[in-house]
């Protein structure tokens, strides 16, 4: 099949999907899609692989962009999505009859980065970096959903240890974390810990289980 | 650091999101290189801007206190010389500042990245994702309640026009004389036999116009009393009418 159709194709399911869409869900698709119709048309695109679909999702990308339209495509969190253009933010809004978002304060955001660039870590070394508690901020990004605990660290104390979430990534636009600016400047100099898992974790340290995550 | 630069900065003060984050100001304010701090005069204007801070906010001073002390402790180390300081746990350099300085560059390095991400929260927060959905094709049959009473007065023209089309064969004419509450009893026999029927086997036996009006207003009446129930499997379907078995008691009784 041309990839003329497969890019109509991945098109056609980017602007039908509710939500965004992964390469691999996309992949999966053109397998259900075989498996429903065994048409000649699904069995061209049953085994394409991510790379020519993530082939396919920049060139569609790079499409919007030079059209300089309404609607852009983005990746998101892992998801490709059409999104529209920030320009015409006023009038989507209004559209949607909502308030401008609470933004995050600057204290909040310097702690959210400090957890984004050096997850996974502790509130201890959270406050080394700020030079004040964090305590309350860092319950109220948990509360907000943009971090959470990741489970308990294996030193002194085992402290808990915090990264981001998913809606993190969303909420700033990223692809992922490797998308964070300037990401190999702020990343943390030495090795980073590894958490324990938090299922494991007895309440008083009285079995040393097998952890898989110990070196 | 975003907006400090002026001189209103005394009734600003409490922006500063911390002891690090004053020292930073101080440091740009006065153009001063953050690898070679006059420990000196930083620790002057720090302990300046603690007591306006103290005025303001007296709680948020606590940390804010403790730098001050370990700046403090920095000036007097760079005071004595070198020979005689007393050895410190865990220093790696001889420059007493360095540790400060180390922490003051990353927390630097982080309040830029704080900014950067506020710079993608507002490009974000401008963006919105498509919401589309399947259109919804209800597999369940349109219900009494979906179904307007407008729907019926058109099912019941049609009737209606059936029966003036059966009275064109010319027939000797006489006064009905059909009661809504004849008719009532009818259709609870009616429906004594079956559970739903169509709409126009109901008047299938009418003979007038009239009659046709009066049975009608007791499927109305009927309905109004939730003994019968209309519904319609699909929009140009006939309409189907039922009677209510969830009410069967009430009313037989």
């Amino acid at each position: 099949m041309s990839n003329m159709t497969l890019k109509n194709v991945v098109e056609a399911l980017l602007i039908a999907a509710p939500d965004g869409l992964t390469i691999d869900s996309i992949l999966k698709i053109f397998k259900q899609a075989h498996l429903d119709e065994q048409s000649t048309e699904t069995f061209a695109l049953e085994n394409v692989s991510s790379e020519e679909v993530l082939t396919v999702l920049e060139k569609l990308s790079a499409e919007c962009a030079e059209r300089k339209g309404g609607y852009q495509l983005q990746e998101v969190a892992g998801k490709w999505q059409y999104l529209t253009t920030r320009e015409y933010a006023p009038w989507v809004r209004a559209m949607f009859d909502q308030p401008r978002p609470q933004r995050l304060s600057p204290a909040a955001l310097e702690t959210l980065a400090i957890i984004a660039y050096r997850q996974p870590v502790s509130r201890a070394e959270i406050e080394a970096v700020r030079g004040v508690a964090v305590d309350a901020i860092v319950n109220n990004l948990i509360e907000r959903d943009l971090v959470k605990a990741l489970g308990r660290a294996e030193g002194p104390g085992k402290p808990m240890l915090y990264g981001t979430t998913e809606l993190f990534l969303q909420r700033f636009g990223l692809k992922n974390l490797e998308d964070l600016p300037n990401r190999e400047e702020l990343k943390r100099p030495s090795e980073p810990q590894n958490p324990a898992p938090l299922e494991t974790q007895p309440e008083l340290d009285t079995t040393q289980t097998n952890n898989p995550n110990k070196q | 650091m975003l907006n400090l630069e002026r001189e209103e900065i005394r009734v600003r003060l409490p922006v500063f999101e911390g002891p690090l984050d004053l020292l930073l100001y101080l440091i740009k304010k006065d153009e001063l290189d953050i690898y070679d701090i006059p420990i000196e005069r930083i620790t002057t204007k720090y302990l300046e801007y603690l007591e306006i801070l103290k005025i303001v906010n007296l709680e948020a001073a606590g940390e804010f206190m403790v730098m001050a002390a370990t700046l403090i402790y920095i000036k007097s180390r760079t005071l004595l010389p070198t020979d005689v300081r007393p050895p410190e746990e865990d220093a790696e350099e001889d420059d007493p500042r360095w540790d400060l300085i180390r922490q003051l560059v990353e927390y630097r390095k982080f309040k830029e990245a704080a900014f950067e991400l506020h710079l993608r929260e507002i490009e974000r927060e401008g963006v919105f994702e498509r919401h589309a959905r399947p259109m919804e094709f209800d597999p369940e049959p349109w219900d009494a309640e979906n179904l307007g009473v407008f729907d019926l007065i058109s099912a019941f023209q049609k009737v209606l026009k059936r029966a003036e089309a059966r009275r064109e064969d010319l027939r000797e004419i006489f006064e009905d004389r059909w009661t809504v509450s004849d008719k009532i009893v009818f259709l609870k026999d009616f429906f004594a036999t079956r559970p739903t029927a169509t709409f126009s086997a109901l008047f299938a036996t009418n003979a007038s116009r009239s009659e046709v009006v009066v049975t009608f207003l007791a499927l109305l009446e009927m309905m109004r009393l939730r003994y019968l129930g209309a519904r319609q499997n699909s929009v140009f379907e006939d309409i189907e009418i039922y009677l209510r078995r969830d009410e069967d008691e009430q009313h037989d009784a």
